[in-house]
């Protein structure tokens, strides 16, 4: 963990950000950013507010891609639910294993298609949303 | 505007939509057991099918938790404090001395079935592993840390403090931490596992009592109960949720778990205490899994008890390692400047559900069941007059049922730890970026305890209960 020579490409404890409040320190300045504004929302002035907006801004960007790819693969889980119950069904009632076998490709199709779909409408929504 | 972090109503939706998963898997769950060990009509399904269902429950919590509570929780950072034992000085002192001597009594009890001339029976092991192992842990974890004010070597902190004196006044080691209980525990689960004679449970109290005196006498009992003795960190542990909590201003009620978000293992030792009892509680079962009992045969030639002691440490070694990477993991996606063993030590309280879980599944039956026999060891610990109690089969005697609330139990321990976990990962970090990232780590060990939990309790089904 030596700090590069030249300063410019150090590895990540070369650039930590400390807060000037109470000496923790991070590797992001968003996450300081947003330290400053959850730990110490009384005391910032004008200049850290705009960070710490922005910085949040970031991270709802992420969670809410985040929320969007879970709705996407519960969707995905709610198919592939549906074919675990089609193999147990055939297992207990000792069915030809092609009933399970030959819709496998086309299940896992519908499996993408479906975390694909339910994915962009929630994208759709939560961008609506951040928009009112 | 926003609601407050947690505040009731947010979390309202999700909650029903967790427990109406659980139960309706958790029925799911007992059918597919029942189906692994019994006679169903059909084709039995095999057990895979639950493990596989009670990570899959796992993993959606996490899943309907990043869905439902990410939106407009904000992080409150805080610094967290060590989970702590309580503070009896609020507590009327002759109450505490009653219970203290009540405590020592049964100490003694334990202790005399070693000495008497007559055959001082059952008892003694009915205090120990009825009482102080499956009785008195559930009260911890329902109600609050009743140890603390029974404790008879607190109760014995008094006379060490007299011996010390004002001449040896050593400091007890710092850096050793809590090391020393994490042997301590160790030796008592393998203990355990050798199903010990009355006469050995004495023998061994003798032992652990003069240990705690001189070890009180030697570096203060303070320190010493703080550290080292064993009994009050596993009851700490136990009653870290509990909705009672001891205090200077006496008893105060709380809502279970509601000052868990602020709390952390007092170090990396005491984390590796935690992981031990929950390990501990699933240590029987593994052994009388057939996979346990394969590798305890094939080190025959070391001799049963070497072989269970190899076992276990070999298991508590696995649960420990996974525990570690979890931390690795989160230390890892979440970019922290804290160190790995304080990631550890913050989020090892988010395991207290597991081994609650893991508690009730191998204890309850056994616990409840026995209820007459401990009472019976109670009012007459060196069996005077003959026992005439015999233990209850209400829960013992369900076989099926039995299994499937197991398994609702383990599961429900994983579901409610994945829940706290959020809580504390949202106090941790000033950013729900690294809260999310760090839930996603602490599900990856919680679907591998799961695993592992529900194989054990389904495989270990056919060599007793709580065994």
């Amino acid at each position: 963990m030596t700090p590069a020579p030249d300063g410019s490409s150090g590895s990540p404890a070369a650039t930590l950000s400390t807060c000037s409040r109470c000496d923790a320190t991070f590797h992001e300045p968003d996450l300081l950013a947003l330290h400053l504004g959850r730990v110490h929302q009384d005391e910032i002035d004008r200049e850290e507010r705009a960070r710490f907006d922005e910085a949040r801004a970031r991270e709802t960007a992420w969670l809410s891609r985040f929320r969007s790819h879970v709705a996407g693969a519960l969707g995905a889980a709610a198919v592939l639910l549906f074919y675990v119950g089609i193999i147990l069904s055939s297992y207990v009632l000792r069915a030809n294993p092609a009933f399970v076998a030959l819709p496998a490709p086309g299940i896992v199709i519908f499996a993408v298609v479906t975390y694909w779909l339910v994915y962009k409408h929630r994208r759709d929504v939560e961008t609506r949303e951040q928009d009112a | 505007m926003r609601d407050p972090p947690s505040s009731p109503r947010r979390l309202l939706v999700p909650a029903l939509a967790i427990t109406t998963v659980v139960l309706v898997a958790a029925g799911a769950l007992a059918h597919g057991a029942g189906g692994a060990q019994g006679a169903a009509e059909a084709a039995q399904l095999p057990a895979w099918v639950t493990w596989a269902a009670g990570a899959g429950v796992v993993a959606l919590s996490f899943a309907l938790v990043g869905l439902f509570l990410t939106r407009d929780t904000e992080p409150t950072p805080v610094s967290a404090r060590p989970v702590e034992p309580g503070d009896v000085t609020g507590l009327p002192r002759g109450l505490v001395g009653l219970a203290r001597l009540v405590g020592l009594l049964l100490l003694v009890a334990v202790v005399a079935a070693t000495i008497v001339p007559w055959d001082p029976g059952d008892g003694a092991r009915w205090l120990v592993w009825g009482l102080l192992w499956g009785v008195l842990p559930i009260l911890a974890y329902t109600v609050g840390n009743l140890w603390l004010v029974a404790s008879p070597f607190r109760a014995l902190a008094g006379l060490a403090e007299r011996l010390r004196g004002e001449g040896r006044r050593l400091a007890y080691p710092e850096r050793l931490g809590a090391w020393p209980s994490v042997v301590l525990l160790l030796g008592l689960i393998v203990f355990e596992l050798l199903e010990p004679s009355s006469d050995w449970l004495g023998r061994v109290a003798i032992v652990y009592t003069t240990f705690t005196l001189v070890g009180m006498a030697t570096f203060g009992s303070r320190a010493w109960l703080a550290r080292v003795e064993v009994f009050d960190r596993v009851f700490t542990w136990w009653s870290a949720l509990a909705p009672a909590r001891l205090t200077r201003e006496g008893l105060t009620w709380q809502a279970p778990g509601a000052d868990a978000t602020d709390r952390r293992a007092a170090g990396l030792g005491d984390a590796a205490f935690l992981i031990a009892l929950l390990y501990g509680t699933n240590a029987d079962g593994f052994l009388a899994t057939g996979l346990g009992a394969g590798v305890v045969d094939r080190l025959a030639a070391l001799g049963t008890p070497t072989a269970a002691v190899l076992v276990t440490l070999a298991g508590y070694a696995a649960f420990l390692y996974v525990f570690w990477a979890c931390a690795w993991l989160i230390h890892h996606v979440t970019d922290t400047t804290a160190s790995r063993s304080e990631t550890a030590s913050v989020f090892a309280v988010t395991l207290v559900p597991i081994a609650i879980g893991y508690h009730l599944a191998h204890n309850l039956a056994y616990a409840v069941d026995n209820l007459p026999l401990i009472v019976d060891a109670l009012a007459d610990p060196l069996g005077l007059t003959a026992g005439a109690a015999s233990p209850w089969t209400f829960l013992s005697s369900r076989g099926e049922l039995l299994v499937g609330l197991q398994i609702a139990l383990v599961v429900l321990g994983h579901v409610a730890a994945v829940l706290l976990a959020h809580r504390r990962a949202f106090t941790a970090f000033p950013s729900k970026v690294q809260a999310v990232k760090s839930e996603l780590g602490l599900t990856a060990a919680m679907l591998v305890y799961t695993l592992a939990s529900l194989w054990i309790v389904t495989a270990a089904h056919t060599g007793g209960v709580a065994g």
